[in-house]
């Protein structure tokens, strides 16, 4: 169990079911974002990703009554946000294209196949400490060394260095984890 | 080297010649590596980073909160929002989950529908708007909330933006429902704005943007 869903108790899915607005902040700040990147990174449009986590949250909330507090509540989540990425999506080719046919629509973009990762290392990032996520970022996003992100960040490079370590060592963590739930 | 210390230094890009002759010995760590490969491609990729609009946690909030629920009664929740302040935000946001929640379960007539929250020049206010597309444009419907009547000498104005690229879908002057009608569609202007404008020769945006929804 990792930290985000160790702040989700039952008890506050009980208070989610019941529109509880702090309950729904709870689920809000530890899930919003692994949702919203779920969507973005399927759809690749933020006002599209911002209606999926409308929605997904939505449909939690529907069946929130309905869910065994003993599983965990990160890929059901994950399930309803795909679902409603890709509800989002086949309304969209509906309506952009003048009359698509529905093999057309039933086929996925490659987009969509990799938002079990794109959920699980946006939770990973999400839990990391945010000095570690500054070096990953600068250097896997910015592409920069570490002399550069130690210049940026206004580091020592050792240090740098050591919280690069660190980072990765988390991320590998994670994708262990990752290799273990898609196995 | 173990595997996990590949891992780690794979991750890193600091994989150096030891890491890749214990690639070469392990199928294990070689058939992690695209996972790996993945992880990296969606590390560098912008999506990762990029965080939803602020008001989005409210609008979550005022869409689930403000909806009938079995164990709250609307009375309940109107008597504890009446209490501040804070409350008058509580009932700005209900209206919004009204509207959207209406949105979300009205017969479907519409091709599509999106909510466009307020900006910070008028946080109170919330549109939902629906879209028909039509051979040679769109029709929208556009129901407005929590907005100020326009002042005197200007007017509101609706936008569909395709990064710089503006056209305008008409003119209004406070809440409301109002139809419209655009030239484009959405699908190629995908960003819905609006904006105050003074009554004047200019046709460009001004900056005063109220409603938006890519904030």
């Amino acid at each position: 169990m990792s930290d985000i869903e160790r702040g989700v108790s039952g008890t506050v899915l009980r208070k989610f079911a019941a529109g509880d607005p702090e309950a729904v902040r709870r689920l809000y700040h530890a899930y919003g974002r692994a949702v919203f990147t779920t969507a973005y990174s399927a759809l690749r449009d933020r006002g599209l990703a911002e209606e999926a986590v409308q929605l997904t949250f939505l449909q939690a909330w529907r069946a929130a009554d309905r869910f065994d507090i003993e599983r965990s509540l990160g890929p059901w989540l994950y399930a309803i946000a795909r679902r409603v990425a890709v509800d989002l999506y086949r309304r969209e080719r509906r309506h952009l294209g003048s009359e698509p046919l529905e093999a057309d629509i039933a086929v996925l973009p490659a987009s969509f196949e990799t938002t079990w990762q794109a959920w699980e290392i946006r939770r990973a990032l999400q839990e990391m400490p945010e000095a570690q996520r500054d070096v990953i970022e600068a250097t896997h996003f910015l592409g920069l060394t570490q002399e550069e992100t130690a210049k940026r960040l206004g580091l020592a490079v050792g240090t740098v260095k050591s919280r690069s370590h660190r980072a990765h060592r988390r991320l590998a963590q994670l994708l262990a984890h990752l290799e273990e739930a898609t196995a | 080297m173990r595997c996990d210390e590949f891992t780690v230094a794979y991750l890193s890009g600091d994989a150096g010649e030891s890491e890749l002759r214990h690639l070469a010995g392990c199928s294990d760590c070689e058939a992690d590596r695209p996972a790996l490969d993945a992880a990296l491609r969606l590390l560098a990729d912008s999506q990762m980073w990029k965080d939803p609009a602020p008001q989005l946690e409210e609008q979550v909030v005022a869409l689930i909160s403000g909806s009938v629920s079995p164990a709250e009664t609307p009375a309940t929740s109107r008597k504890q929002w009446r209490t501040s302040l804070v409350a008058a935000m509580a009932a700005a946001g209900v209206v919004v989950a009204s509207l959207a929640v209406w949105a979300l379960v009205r017969t479907p007539g519409s091709d599509w529908r999106v909510s466009m929250p307020g900006t910070a020049e008028a946080p109170a206010a919330a549109a939902v708007v629906e879209g028909w597309n039509e051979p040679s444009g769109t029709r929208v419907v556009l129901t407005v909330t929590g907005l100020a009547p326009a002042p005197p000498g200007s007017l509101y104005e609706f936008w569909f933006s395709q990064e710089n690229l503006h056209v305008s879908a008409g003119t209004f002057t406070g809440p409301g429902e109002v139809e419209m009608w655009v030239g484009v569609s959405r699908g190629a202007f995908p960003r819905l704005w609006v904006t105050l404008e003074p009554i004047d020769e200019d046709e460009t945006p001004s900056g005063v943007t109220v409603m938006d929804t890519a904030p």
